[in-house]
């Protein structure tokens, strides 16, 4: 067993001698061999403190302190170069497919934006329909003044066909169709 | 394997559950970790008191070590962590020349700025050890000397002495185990005065 721990001590242990010597460290002498053991190389490294020893007292000590169990780690291997270069892949790949997908909301919500308008109008040509009928009916019964308030400033309006007032009119009969 | 990968299999032993397992690296530690908290705290019996209170907060925290750095430099780290709680909560006791820069403490080479802080009786019983230790060296075969000093002084791996000295690993391997334990055997009527405190 000394054989071991001489090894064990020197990081040169078989397979299986750190198991053997840790089951058997109930065995007073082996640990104190040990404890030769590292205090011959200290000794020989020409180290202070060579008479220190607090290791009864520490365990000692330890002896109340509940037992550590911590869960074990899982060691991965290292990445074969094969496996690096596809997550390096895999990485980039994400990161374009963001890129792309962020372009693409971007790209689509400034064309709605553009194309709100058209989609509006469209929408409410059923509504701008009957509106339509009002204006005119409207117009029709409008007093003489304004009639001709409005002729004289068609040219103003931004559409050129009484944009302005289609736009009023439109509203009228929106807030008609809500409940 | 390297030492670090010994103290990480310790490691994953203690956090398995095995407490016996830490009282290895307690007894691997514990010089070291004296010698690293003597530079900030004076008193020899202090020093005690840290290095055991930094072993029992490493075994509270050792749920949490996670191998990221070699358990060493983790303990140091505790090390002067507690020497430096220690300094704070015993200011008043602690004069003002001997302050220390405490950031510069763990940059600074043991044997050019260790203080000598040890009591006339530790470092008698320094003294006699390294003696011992250095005489029953010296009464080895040469064979056996020269591997236990490439071992110890120089560092080398097994194969690297192997090598060296154009064995076998496995006789390289037989011949430090018998060389500490003739070394052992003369070190051990030093030591046994202070057995109580060994584990």
């Amino acid at each position: 067993m000394n054989n071991k721990l001489s090894a064990l001590l020197d990081a040169e242990h078989a397979g299986n001698d750190l198991d053997s010597v840790c089951l058997a460290l109930s065995d007073v002498q082996l640990r104190s061999d040990w404890a030769d053991y590292l205090l011959i190389g200290d000794a020989l490294r020409a180290e202070t403190k060579l008479g220190f020893d607090i290791s009864a007292e520490v365990m000692a000590a330890l002896e109340n302190e509940p037992t550590v169990l911590a869960p074990r780690l899982l060691t991965t291997p290292p990445d074969a170069p094969q496996t690096r270069w596809f997550r390096q892949m895999t990485a980039l790949a994400a990161s374009l497919a963001g890129v792309l997908l962020v372009a693409w909301v971007t790209l689509t919500f400034s064309a709605n934006e553009t194309v709100a308008p058209t989609i509006q109008i469209a929408s409410a040509v059923p509504i701008v329909q009957p509106a339509t009928e009002l204006t005119s009916t409207t117009s029709d019964k409008l007093p003489d003044h304004l009639q001709d308030y409005i002729v004289a400033h068609q040219a103003h309006s931004s559409a050129g066909t009484l944009a302005g007032g289609s736009r009023n009119v439109r509203a009228v009969s929106a807030t008609r169709g809500v409940p | 394997m390297s030492d670090r990968d010994l103290d990480r299999l310790l490691v994953e032993r203690v956090q398995r559950g095995d407490k016996q397992a830490f009282g290895l690296l307690v007894t691997k530690y514990q010089r070291k970790l004296a010698r690293l908290v003597s530079r900030l705290i004076w008193n020899s019996s202090d020093v005690e008191d840290v290095v055991q209170e930094s072993f029992i907060r490493a075994y509270r925290a050792l749920p949490d070590f996670r191998n990221d750095s070699a358990f060493y430099t983790w303990l140091y780290r505790i090390g002067v962590n507690s020497a430096k709680d220690w300094l704070v909560s015993n200011r008043a006791r602690i004069s003002a020349t001997s302050a220390v820069d405490i950031e510069d403490v763990e940059n600074y080479e043991i044997a050019e700025h260790h203080r000598d802080n040890d009591t006339p009786e530790e470092v008698l019983m320094s003294k006699q050890i390294a003696a011992t230790v250095n005489a029953a060296v010296a009464d080895l075969p040469e064979d056996m000397r020269m591997a236990v000093s490439l071992r110890e002084i120089d560092g080398l791996s097994y194969e690297e002495i192997a090598e060296a000295m154009n064995t076998p690993v496995g006789t390289v391997r037989s011949r430090i185990f018998r060389a500490r334990e003739a070394i052992a055997i003369k070190l051990r009527p030093l030591v046994s005065a202070g057995a109580d405190k060994r584990w």
